[in-house]
């Protein structure tokens, strides 16, 4: 009578750690492909912006104080770092923002969060 | 035939003007309340029976629900997460509800509109702006000195860091815009193909139509995702600084 249960236990047992790194290679791929793809969707746009607020910027400063094309030519190139810096944290991955983050730590905390976030392996 | 960029017009179907500002009731209105109604018919025929295996009416709630929860766990914490949840699940139905309906055959997608999307882009930026400045005071412009940059090189450091904050809601609300605009024409680019070149060669600019739809569906997806994402990054910068 045991025999039966103890096969089908060790039957789902061995289903479900199949099924785990199964699950764990699955999200881990489709994590790195969603990022990938939402990562080249925000690349593109964040180096126009940047470029945008410079010029826009540099325009204002131009009317304001009256500085001819100075103010123009200076912000754009300074709003084209800030749009190459933008791409190069978004990439790099020193999360999509003002300020550097350590990424180590940020490694950590994601290892942290880790294991409260397993219920979300699901949903795409 | 008509223009592919035709589908973007707005059609004013009442006419209204107080104070000298057009307050039409047009498409583009006739579609947000729509997705209002429909999102608020979705939730609610579906919590209606709050049954604990969820049938699939109440599984598509739930889903984004958890969806959007997770997001905001991961990025912004489990504690401070919470209080900003329903700020980000409003603003990722809304550009989802928008994108979806958006590719209704003769509906309105009022996420390809900049005017819309810049709207949201600076709400965000708003409320992510003002809780750094609740949250750390006059501390939260030390968010401008890039850590570990020597001083000599802060009079252009300062100004790249704020032009690279400044340029968020510019990118945030482009990427939507852009995104949605371009796959809409293209979808009537192909569609208008198929029109020109008959019944007979007119079949493969429509199957190719077809596909194109499922990547519209993947970038309307995509794009509300992107959009719930990066307001909670920007959250999450407000609330920790660096």
């Amino acid at each position: 009578m045991s025999d039966p249960l103890d096969e089908l236990d060790r039957k789902i047992k061995d289903a479900q750690s199949r099924q785990k790194t199964h699950d764990d290679h699955d999200a881990s791929g489709d994590k790195s492909n969603d990022r990938a793809m939402g990562m080249a969707m925000r690349v593109g746009v964040e180096m126009v912006a940047g470029l945008l607020v410079g010029g826009g910027l540099g325009f204002l400063i131009d009317n304001a104080f009256d500085t001819g094309p100075w103010g123009l030519i200076v912000m754009v190139v300074l709003g084209f770092c800030a749009g190459i810096m933008n791409v190069y944290r978004t990439v790099a991955g020193l999360g999509m923002s003002v300020g550097y983050r350590d990424s180590l730590k940020q490694a950590k905390d994601k290892a942290k969060d880790a294991d409260h976030t397993d219920s979300q392996s699901g949903e795409q | 035939m008509a223009s592919p960029l035709q589908q973007f017009e707005i059609q004013p179907y009442i006419p209204l003007e107080i104070g000298g500002y057009d307050i039409s009731f047009s498409n583009a209105s006739l579609w947000m309340s729509l997705a209002v109604v429909m999102t608020f018919a979705m939730f609610g025929a579906a919590m209606r029976r709050k049954a604990l295996v969820p049938g699939r009416w109440q599984n598509i709630p739930e889903m984004f629900y958890e969806f959007v929860a997770g997001m905001v766990r991961d990025t912004v914490g489990q504690e401070e997460g919470r209080k900003f949840f329903p700020f980000v699940f409003t603003i990722f139905i809304i550009v989802l509800m928008g994108n979806l309906l958006g590719l209704v055959p003769y509906s309105f997608t009022y996420t390809s509109h900049i005017v819309v999307t810049g709207a949201l882009a600076l709400l965000v930026f708003g409320v992510a702006t003002l809780l750094g400045f609740i949250r750390h005071g006059f501390h939260f412009l030390s968010f401008f000195v890039p850590p570990g940059v020597h001083w000599g090189l802060w009079p252009i450091m300062i100004p790249i860091e704020v032009m690279s904050y400044l340029s968020r809601p510019i990118s945030l609300s482009v990427r939507l815009c852009a995104n949605m605009m371009a796959g809409h024409t293209m979808l009537k680019v192909f569609a208008g193909f198929s029109v020109t070149m008959g019944a007979l060669f007119g079949l493969a600019p429509m199957l190719l139509n077809t596909a194109l739809f499922g990547l519209e569906l993947i970038v309307a997806l995509l794009q509300a995702y992107v959009f719930a994402l990066l307001t909670c990054m920007y959250l999450k910068d407000s609330i920790e600084l660096h």
